[in-house]
């Protein structure tokens, strides 16, 4: 009787703590996926957060126009046959004023991890004599895209830095908790983390 | 004092006895276990998946909708199919902006138009950011044209939740499930964990169960 309260009294604090490891962790997930923003001078910067909602393209824009990088490369797989963001996202940085002959659009294909995706986007880099990239990609990915950014696109020599809009990095740790989109766009990216590891292609 | 420590080695040993009884059971408990569970794991996890999948035997319906989100278009492809066979009179096809000027509806009525079914066939549905949008503006679309039966086109993986929510919303209309077909580069359910990219729509579909049945906040 004894030693059953006492697995029963261990039991229940082991829990407790665990319980409270992962309300800790729910909650730091901003702070944990979330990198310091990098601004290196560059040979081209990548959009990797193309999403109208986002404010990545004007931030582009000006780091372009403060001449951070001379070349931009936007870059997404389709959304549908024949449509590819990237596309539309090239237009609205021409909008924007960045000269046409300076942004590149280019065509993923349907791959199933970052790593993958930018092991195509390195050998296109390399193929156009570019070495220092600057990836603008979405707050929360930020961290581990800087990760596989190096680790995959450091293979074909290249100097990778991430960074990010800073009205996005506002928008998405304001009320982050209260908002279904938000809390979505972190759980995925966690998962999609976790889920990586499990995966010799995606390492 | 001899019987004290007599006593004492001998409760000693009757908690050593106990003890090791107990780590004999949970060892045994283990080895018997952890067998069945190896051989039966890949079962449960390949039948839980399948248990996603709805699809039901087709019933000639007012509208065939191809639920948004399909990049290479097999949901509307499949649509289109059920609508050359005669099975509905209309093909809906819904989307939301995804980047600046592209509108997937705009895209997969392209689509559906290139393979040729007429305009005066086609409806469309805009704005939908996810299913349960996408459920209430398609209940909107059917009861402003008096339409009381649908069949649902959407992945397997989503098949079964894409129903459900739109049964939540529109209980009295009939409602058929004709999913896309499993296989490559569509998702499968048989050994979804040692696919990358199947395994990140098989979690990502439970989650988004987990969320339906809560009834999630928007």
């Amino acid at each position: 009787m004894a030693m059953t309260a006492i697995i029963f009294k261990r039991s229940l604090l082991g829990l407790v703590l665990l319980g409270g490891l992962t309300v800790s962790l729910f909650f730091m997930t901003p702070t944990l996926l979330i990198a310091n923003s990098e601004t290196p001078k560059s040979d081209i910067i990548i959009d990797y957060s193309i999403d109208w909602r986002s404010k990545s393209g004007e931030y582009i824009a000006w780091l372009y126009r403060e001449g951070v990088a001379p070349k931009i490369l936007t870059a997404s797989s389709q959304v549908a046959e024949g449509a590819f963001p990237s596309d539309n996202a090239r237009e609205h940085l021409i909008h924007l004023g960045v000269k046409p002959d300076d942004v590149y659009s280019f065509h993923l294909p349907i791959v199933g991890c970052r790593a993958e995706t930018f092991a195509v986007i390195a050998k296109f880099i390399k193929s156009q004599g570019w070495n220092r990239a600057l990836i603008i990609s979405r707050p929360e990915a930020s961290r581990y895209v800087g990760v596989v950014g190096r680790r995959v696109m450091g293979r074909e020599g290249l100097e990778v830095s991430v960074g990010y809009a800073p009205e996005d990095y506002l928008e998405l740790t304001s009320d982050s908790w209260a908002s279904h989109s938000k809390v979505q766009r972190l759980v995925d990216e966690s998962m999609n983390i976790a889920l990586d590891q499990f995966y010799p292609e995606c390492r | 004092m001899q019987l004290n420590e007599k006593s004492r080695a001998s409760l000693e040993k009757t908690i050593l006895t106990v003890q090791h009884s107990i780590l004999l059971k949970i060892a045994l408990f283990v080895c018997l276990i952890a067998p069945i569970l190896y051989l039966l794991l890949p079962i449960v996890l390949t039948k839980s998946a399948e248990a996603l999948i709805r699809n039901d035997q087709l019933v000639k319906s007012d509208v065939v909708v191809a639920f948004a989100g399909d990049a290479l278009n097999n949901r509307e492809r499949h649509a289109v199919e059920l609508y050359r066979q005669g099975w509905a009179k209309k093909v809906v096809i819904s989307g939301a902006e995804v980047a600046w000027g592209i509108h997937t509806a705009d895209l997969a009525k392209r689509f559906v138009l290139g393979m040729g079914v007429p305009e005066s066939d086609i409806l469309m549905i805009r704005d939908t950011r996810n299913t349960r949008t996408e459920a209430r503006e398609l209940e909107k679309l059917m009861q402003s044209n008096q339409y009381r039966s649908v069949i649902v086109v959407t992945s397997a993986f989503h098949s079964r939740r894409a129903t459900y929510t739109l049964e939540t919303a529109a209980g009295d209309f009939s409602i058929i499930s004709s999913p896309v077909g499993t296989g490559e580069p569509e998702w499968r359910p048989d050994r979804w964990w040692s696919r990358r990219k199947d395994m990140i729509t098989t979690v990502r579909e439970f989650f988004s169960w987990a969320n339906t049945l809560a009834g999630a906040w928007q």
